[in-house]
């Protein structure tokens, strides 16, 4: 468990300490949150099939 | 030949003067889909902790409303204080700007260093130099930061981008520059919109394909080593300084690198004149890069990704997107005289393909930084302009506008008006750059200048840029002086 004086061990502050380990661990976290990008286009082009969808139907 | 084949070959050349109207939209679409393919596929799998010594060279003229507040944040920065130092190049100013640097000079000793240039006005470029030819007369620097005097870093921002430099296949680290003034304007909020698409989404896009269009002029780090390849100086022949610089790290085999969560804040023009200067100068850089790099283009080659057909299908995509654009109108119009029934099939035809490519990129846009979303969603929106949203709504249900809006009001579009629409339809690509100009001339004109802006949101921002850029060719068609008009700014970015 973190103690009260202890510093994080993930998050900005801990990343703003520049260890190696803490510089590592952003860059892992980063990865992760880059991650969002994949999600963002997927859900794109599923709005945007099902918006063809519709208008198709429509016409 | 007889008639007949003489108008099948004008037929099939206006259909390919609309289907060349397509290809910017192609390109676009293009990098869009590989923005997706970043989340998994980008360099921090193999950056790694790095702190390298960083000079840090801020050009500067009459920029004393901005540089304090531009110095602080950079005396902030989560990095290691002994290995950051800021070297102010003031080109001749004639405002307050040695005092303020001197004053934050006193207050950090040794961190802050006011180098003056007594004869000035030459530009960036130029002003740069002055500053490198002196970081490198010792050996201190190990990694050079090139920044604006008037954008502001985030704290985490340096140490994001140096992570890279870990990788020694890397010569160059670019940021994502995000409009950030504390209460953006129509124009800022629409400009913080395109830098999403220009930097958040194509950068990325540009990292997967393996080649990087520009490294932002607010926000560049060079390793010493590709500085000193490069030639220790930045090119002072072209007003796109930056580009040529990139052009030149990757030709000469090292990679550049864009990090989108290595974030730094802007303030851009707010107004419709404004933004015109500083775009023509880019987009005549832009010529001026396409001319002086021409044995690049689609020429693959080993080493560097320049030449992949790919990236140059992206490249061109925004070069030629006027003439794309008057290509399409050409076309549409061209059939709509020479063979009315196909302008129709062809027009029709299309409707899925506006509607997918203004869909999919303004969702993916929105969503890849939700922050400017919050800002800037309207304009998102609103970036083709409404001109261009009829047009699609026109293309996927024709009788729209010409039955079911005047039904509404109980009218009956006559045989004449529904000509003069459906031209107005044809012609809209071509008339909504003309329009651009007129917001551009009525703005700032007493009473008539507050239809500038109504009338931007109906041209669309997206038109507006392409005027911008066709004015510019003309210009450097012309030979027109080359003016290195500084962008005024006023410090109101949300420090």
């Amino acid at each position: 468990m973190t103690g009260p004086q202890e510093r994080p061990r993930s998050g900005p502050a801990w990343w703003a300490t520049l260890s190696d380990e803490a510089t590592a661990d952003e860059i892992a976290t980063n990865r992760r949150r880059e991650r969002f990008v994949a999600f963002a286009g997927v859900a794109a082009a599923v709005v945007t099939g099902l918006l063809l969808l519709v208008v198709a139907v429509a016409r | 030949m007889s008639d007949s084949t003489w108008h099948a070959v004008l037929v099939a050349v206006l259909v390919t003067l609309v289907a060349v109207g397509l290809l910017p939209a192609v390109g676009g679409v293009y990098q869009y889909l590989l923005v997706p393919v970043h989340g998994f596929r980008n360099h921090l799998r193999r950056a790694g902790p790095y702190l390298p010594r960083v000079a840090v060279v801020v050009p500067a003229w009459n920029e004393g409303a901005v540089l304090e507040a531009s110095l602080e944040r950079l005396m902030r920065l989560q990095y290691p204080p002994d290995r950051l130092r800021v070297f102010v190049v003031d080109d001749a100013s004639t405002d307050d700007t040695p005092d303020v640097v001197r004053a934050k000079a006193a207050e950090h000793p040794g961190r802050i260093v006011l180098l003056r240039r007594e004869q000035g006005g030459q530009g960036k470029a130029h002003t740069l130099n002055h500053g490198i030819a002196h970081l490198l007369s010792d050996d201190w620097m190990q990694a050079l930061l090139i920044m604006d005097a008037d954008v502001i870093y985030r704290p985490d921002a340096l140490r994001r981008m140096t992570r890279h430099l870990a990788d020694e296949r890397v010569g160059a680290v670019t940021a994502y520059i995000r409009e950030g003034s504390r209460r953006p304007g129509a124009i800022a909020r629409f400009i913080g919109y395109e830098y999403v698409t220009a930097q958040a989404c194509a950068r990325r896009a540009q990292n997967v394909m393996g080649a990087i269009a520009c490294l932002a002029g607010g926000a560049q780090l060079h390793t010493r080593a590709n500085l000193e390849a490069v030639g220790g100086r930045i090119d002072t022949s072209t007003l796109a300084e930056d580009t040529f610089t990139t052009f030149l790290t990757q030709l000469d085999g090292r990679s550049v690198v864009f990090d989108g969560q290595a974030v730094v804040l802007a303030e851009e023009p707010d107004s419709v004149r404004a933004l015109w200067k500083q775009r023509v100068r880019w987009a005549r850089g832009n010529v001026q890069i396409t001319h002086r790099f021409r044995r690049v283009w689609f020429r693959p080659a080993r080493g560097h990704r320049l030449g992949a057909v790919d990236f140059g299908l992206v490249w061109f995509s925004v070069f030629a997107l006027p003439f794309t654009l008057i290509a399409a109108s050409v076309g549409l119009v061209g059939l709509y005289f020479a063979a009315p029934g196909t302008a129709a099939a062809v027009f029709g035809e299309l409707w899925w393909f506006g509607i997918a490519t203004y869909v999919f990129i303004t969702v993916t846009t929105l969503l890849v930084d939700l922050e400017t979303a919050r800002r800037s969603w309207f304009e998102g929106l609103m970036f083709p302009g409404v001109g261009a949203l009829v047009l699609v709504v026109a293309s996927a249900h024709p009788e729209f506008w010409l039955v079911t809006v005047p039904g509404l009001v109980g009218l009956r579009m006559s045989a004449t008006g529904t000509e003069v629409w459906t031209l107005l339809l044809y012609c809209w690509p071509v008339l909504s750059m003309a329009l651009s100009r007129v917001v551009h001339d009525l703005e700032g004109v007493p009473v008539l200048g507050h239809l500038s802006k109504p009338l931007l949101y109906v041209v669309g921002y997206g038109p507006l840029l392409c005027a911008i850029t066709l004015d510019a060719y003309v210009r450097q068609w012309r030979g027109t002086a080359q003016v290195w008009d500084k962008t005024e700014k006023t410090g109101k970015v949300a420090a």
